[in-house]
């Protein structure tokens, strides 16, 4: 276990060089002058040259590549139009991109789970009919859209939470209540696909073998759904929310954006706008490397409920 | 029992704390909107809007703007002016306190405009300052700048941001953008980076002790989003709404929507050096086809008003009067045709698809722009709009690579600010001139122009220029002045906007507040 | 006789559409929009009367096993059914825009260019420049879909053509493509498509290149797991022993058993772009306007939420049906066509 956890974190490093390269690669056909967007319209030809020295924009591209990589991996890189380090801007915004994350991810499983559960124990009931209309339709809405609505429901119409911004750590009161509408928003499409993956993962399970023997040999109904199908059913939606995950972190960069959350994912897109080169670089880099984490954490996930899986 | 009685309580309590209505806020708490991130908040580097309205909250100059854009006392008490325009001497107040305690002294700001002066530090001021020949410190409170040729409007300059010597030297420039000490009325107490900036009322500042105790600057980049806030009671005043949002508070009476003429100039401009804008027969033609006249009152709303003149509407209003009768009006028919000869005569080539280049971060300029390729499309010249992040486009200007592109301008009140930078030839110091635009006659106006200091006289010359570049050459088209307007909460009191991009909270004519 | 009727029915409405147009408005030739709607209307009512009169033309395909047992079974449920019925709407309206919509959908009246609320001459009402919001809807159908099957085509030839080679060849192949498309994966794939698109610069060309390569990795894991299971079976071994080609092999043999489970998948994901474009269209990196699309209408409609919440209702909806037909047809598609069964 050890061994593959070792195993995996290695894998970041192709990741990082991997993703470095292509994220390089794009930028150099961006169109564009830092320097020059930077300087707007106070530009001048001196401003533009001494910027230019100070990036090292003036250097062939395999340089400023490693130069790049170099410096974001000791810390040292400097973005161009918060003129800090990228690493002290990032870390700056993290911890909000992660309590956003995983408190849509907890939402997520805490409600998905047990409404496809229910959904699948009473096949066909008003409530299976209901939970999973609404699941279809929760993966088809825009997940910014969503976002709009419950701003405009929740704190223009009933003015019970706050519409926006950041409202200190999780903890806060203040903190939870303006992280619930955002998370709430970015958690429907996880909530709509995974309820829909349970039913069916808890509908197949239920009907193999083994479970009916168990029925018929008079074991609770309780405790064959809860203690047996579950467990199995749980390896396929772990699957689910793995790449599911890949979504999720999409979505949050439009949801960031709808509630003005000061996160990574909305860094990142200012940081493609002003064509900061440096930011660019880095903010995307430590997006990719966090989803290669999570995606980790759910695999060790999956082999702890898994012990079929063997892991060499 | 018991146990799930407690929980159920608790857990009500605390659904209640959760979901209780958004608390009243404090009289002495002001929350504002701002349209996009602080970035940096160095007075020397505040070339972003944004950067630009925070610092000068923390920073104060020699002299400030005072009502109608007249120039008043700030720092310096008073000040003469030598009579070839060549020296400039400020008298400082005595007294005068950074945030941090020390006295403003002459040095200091020797120090601030040697720091923009120098090229290597690459600040974007630098243009408005670089006639200074020396700087002279006499004493602790006089000072006197030496010019290398008259230059008018070079007191507008005296209104950057002073910083303490002793503090920048020490922390270096890139922790003074972050932890800013100023003498400004209010100091820097939190920064929470992309979300929200806390400032304080500095209680020794040499003129007004703000009635804000705690001023919470929030960015709210999505002007939808900001509407919302300003609905939910989450701030108490936002800058950064769209028409659509602003009609729905204008007849609401719990907000208070005030606006005030000419912060900047919306315009259309076309490339002299690119087939087929440099010739003055397909300008036209674009102008004709376009209702100018009748789309701009209706994108613009109270965000704009129909502009004729580059200059804003406080600078010289007669001419606008002339320029207005003699722009070019709407006539479809005529337009259709000269791009029939246009394109017979080979001006207009067969698969030509005019592009029409805008920043995305002006909506009221992409629905303009909108407007007017649906407009060229009916009268036979194929367009399109191209609506991009501005610092692109910017480049992209600056490479000759854009035939015909919007724009909005913002600088300070003086003409020579608004018009040589755009219409001097390239080469020749028109570092804004994106147009490509080069007249020996223009270039002599403007140059003659800014030497001088009689007033009647710049008038007449800049008029000269201004009929030459719109009536006769048509190089830029101007479409509105933006207006600036504050929406706030009904509580809020003596916040008028300026002129200027800057938000005056404490000025020496207002002070505002919360009842 | 039931179905006679509404087919007749059909037909005459068909006919009134195409008579109005056509003998009336003299639409027929004069640009590619129409030739595309002309084409389309032929299409649409030589197969009504087929359909009325010589039914027996489609008994071929009721009678071939496979064909009636995939409708059996997608018959099953409701979802496949309303999922086929909204998305012919949708699709006759994307091909009839110019037949069918009431206005223009870019004209606009600069005397009057202000939003009104949904009234008999405006079903959907009109948008802030006084243009008709149903034309306008209807108009963004053809985006929407283009846009949708042309990104995923490119995701679909990029993503298969990557597992097949990662199935089939094995080895270090695979293992080189497969890591080469999880790093390609592990960035965020609007963050993709954003840094794309500002490199390329915008135009429909560009949103579908952006939209075509992000998410290759569902794709690609598909095809190769399928190639892997049918790699071992005997009739590829007996091919390859025969002296088959690799490129014969992978078209004649591993293809066409793939094609159910990618059909599935291609429909699901052009439900996902559709929503990706629209994203991107709420980052402003969009179709460009004055075009009529969803995404672009529903960002614009934002401004005016309080005032004109149908400017941004409609596009929304209209996004949101869409994107639930093709979800709901993916599903009925995966039950019916299940790979076991035609295995």
């Amino acid at each position: 276990m050890f061994a593959y956890i070792i195993k995996r974190l290695l894998w970041l490093i192709p990741v990082v060089i991997g993703v470095s390269l292509i994220l390089f690669g794009i930028m150099q056909l961006v169109p564009g002058n830092p320097a020059a967007i930077m300087l707007g319209t106070n530009i001048t030809p001196e401003a533009v040259a001494a910027l230019n020295e100070k990036f090292g924009f003036n250097e062939p591209f395999y340089v400023r590549y490693f130069l790049m990589l170099k410096n974001f991996l000791t810390g040292e890189l400097d973005s161009i139009y918060y003129g800090d380090k990228v690493i002290n801007i990032i870390g700056r915004r993290m911890t909000a991109t992660i309590e956003l994350g995983s408190l849509s991810l907890i939402i997520a499983v805490l409600i998905a789970i047990p409404t496809g559960v229910i959904a699948a124990v009473k096949k066909n009931s008003l409530f299976d009919l209901f939970s999973m209309f609404i699941a279809t339709i929760g993966i088809s809405v825009p997940a910014f859209f969503t976002g709009i609505i419950f701003i405009y429901l929740f704190s223009v119409y009933f003015q019970i939470l706050p519409s926006s911004g950041y409202g200190g750590r999780f903890w806060t009161l203040s903190g939870l209540r303006h992280l619930i509408l955002p998370a709430f928003s970015l958690s429907t499409v996880m909530i709509a696909s995974t309820s829909r993956l349970t039913r069916s993962s808890m509908l197949d399970i239920m009907k193999e073998d083994y479970l009916v023997t168990a029925r018929s040999k008079g074991v609770a109904e309780k405790i064959i759904i809860l203690k047996h199908a579950f467990r199995n059913a749980l390896i396929p939606i772990i699957t689910n929310i793995g790449n599911q995950l890949a979504m999720m972190f999409g979505g949050a960069i439009l949801i960031e954006s709808v509630f003005a959350w000061p996160g990574v994912g909305r860094l990142a897109v200012k940081a493609v706008e002003f064509r900061d080169q440096p930011l660019v670089f880095g903010s995307i880099l430590i997006l990719s490397m966090l989803y290669v984490v999570v995606n980790l954490m759910v695999d060790i996930i999956y082999v702890f409920i898994n012990p079929r899986i063997s892991y060499k | 029992m018991k146990n799930k009685f407690l929980i159920l309580l608790l857990l009500s309590l605390f659904l209640f704390s959760m979901f209780s209505a958004v608390q009243a806020q404090e009289t002495e708490r002001f929350v504002m909107g701002i349209e996009d991130e602080v970035s940096n908040l160095d007075p020397g580097e505040t070339t972003i809007s944004v950067n630009e309205r925070v610092a000068s909250l923390i920073f104060d100059g020699l002299v400030e703007y005072g009502e109608a854009n007249k120039i008043v006392p700030g720092i310096a008490e008073d000040w003469t002016i030598s009579e070839d325009g060549l020296e400039y001497t400020f008298n400082l107040r005595e007294g005068v306190m950074f945030h941090n305690g020390q006295e403003l002294t002459a040095a200091d700001v020797e120090y601030t405009y040697n720091r923009i002066l120098n090229p290597d530090y690459g600040s974007g001021l630098r243009a408005k300052i670089e006639s200074i020949e020396s700087i002279e410190v006499i004493d602790d409170y006089t000072i006197k700048f030496t010019l290398s040729e008259p230059y008018a409007p070079f007191i507008l300059a005296m209104t950057f941001g002073i910083v303490p010597e002793e503090y920048a030297e020490e922390v270096g420039d890139d922790e003074l953008g972050r932890n800013p000490i100023g003498a400004g009325p209010f100091k820097m107490e939190e920064w929470d980076a992309g979300n929200q900036i806390i400032l304080s009322a500095f209680e020794n500042h040499w003129n007004k002790v703000p009635n804000i105790k705690e001023l919470v600057i929030r960015s709210i980049p999505e002007s939808a989003t900001q509407a919302m806030e300003l609905r939910s009671g989450g701030i108490d005043f936002g800058v950064n709404l769209d028409v659509g949002q602003l009609e729905s508070f204008t007849d609401n009476p719990d907000y208070q929507v005030k606006s005030a003429a000419g912060a900047g100039i919306n315009f259309l401009g076309f490339n002299f050096e690119m087939e087929p804008t440099h010739e003055r027969k397909f300008r036209e033609a674009v102008l004709q086809a376009v209702p100018f006249d009748q789309i701009i009152p209706q994108i613009f709303g109270i965000l704009g008003e129909r502009a004729y003149s580059m200059l804003p509407p406080t600078i010289w209003p007669e001419e606008r009067e002339f320029l207005k009768e003699n722009a070019v009006g709407f006539d479809p028919q005529a337009a259709a045709q000269k791009f029939e000869e246009l394109k017979a005569d080979g001006v207009i080539p067969e698969d030509y698809v005019a592009q029409i280049y805008v920043s995305n971060s002006r909506p009221n300029q992409v629905k303009t722009a909108e407007a007017m390729v649906t407009a060229l499309n009916q009268s036979g010249l194929k367009a399109e709009v191209n609506s991009m992040e501005f610092g692109t486009m910017w480049d992209m200007l600056g490479r000759g690579e854009i035939g015909m592109f919007f724009l909005r301008f913002v600088s300070d009140p003086d003409p020579d600010y608004w018009l040589y930078r755009f219409f001097k030839s390239p080469d020749e110091g028109g570092s804004l001139n994106r147009a490509f635009y080069s007249d020996e006659e223009v270039d002599q106006w403007l140059e003659e122009a800014r030497a001088i200091s009689d007033q009647a006289k710049r008038e007449e010359l800049y008029n000269k220029v201004l009929r030459k570049v719109l009536i006769e050459d048509l190089v830029f088209h101007p479409l509105a002045h933006s207006t600036q307007i504050y929406v706030m909460q009904d509580n809020v009191r003596e916040l008028e906007p300026g002129n200027s991009l800057l938000i005056p909270l404490v000025t020496p004519t207002a002070n505002v507040y919360k009842e | 006789m039931k179905n006679k009727i509404i087919l007749f029915i059909l037909l005459l409405i068909q006919i009134y559409v195409n008579y109005q147009n056509w003998i009336i408005e003299g639409r027929v030739w004069s640009s590619l929009e129409y030739k595309f709607a002309t084409v389309f209307s032929i299409i649409v009512i030589i197969s009504l009367l087929l359909l009325l009169f010589k039914n027996s033309i489609f008994l071929k395909f009721k009678e071939n096993d496979l064909y009636a047992k995939t409708l059996k079974e997608f018959n099953k449920g409701y979802g496949g059914k309303i999922a086929v019925f909204i998305l012919a709407f949708i699709f006759y309206a994307a091909f009839m825009a110019p037949f069918i919509a009431p206005y223009s959908p870019t004209e606009i009246d600069y005397s009057n260019m202000t939003y009104a609320a949904p009234s008999w001459n405006h079903w959907f009402g009109t948008d802030d420049f006084g243009r008709d919001m149903f034309s306008r809807v209807i108009y963004g159908a053809r985006i929407a879909l283009g846009v949708g099957f042309a990104a995923v085509l490119v995701n679909a030839s990029l993503g298969v053509t990557l597992g097949l080679m990662a199935g089939y060849y094995g080895g270090k192949a695979d293992m080189i493509i497969m890591r080469v498309v999880e790093i390609w994966n592990s960035i965020p794939f609007i963050l993709l498509a954003l840094a794309i698109i500002s490199a390329l610069g915008k135009g429909i060309f560009n949103i579908i290149i952006a939209v075509g390569v992000t998410g290759l990795i569902n794709f690609s894991r598909l095809t190769r797991s399928i190639v892997l299971q049918i790699k071992e079976k005997e009739y590829v071994a007996a091919a390859k022993a025969l002296g088959a080609g690799d490129l014969r092999i992978l078209y004649y043999h591993i293809l066409p058993n793939s094609i159910s489970s990618l059909i599935v998948l291609a429909t699901l994901r052009i439900g996902i772009s559709i929503l990706v474009v629209a994203g991107l269209s709420f980052l402003g990196l969009g179709i460009q306007p004055p075009t009529a699309a969803w995404g672009t209408m529903l960002n614009r409609g934002q401004e005016y939420l309080i005032q004109a919440p149908w400017m941004s209702i409609f596009p929304g909806l209209a996004i949101i049906i869409t994107v639930l037909s093709f979800n709901l047809l993916g599903d009925a598609l995966r039950d019916a066509l299940d790979p076991r069964q035609l295995d």
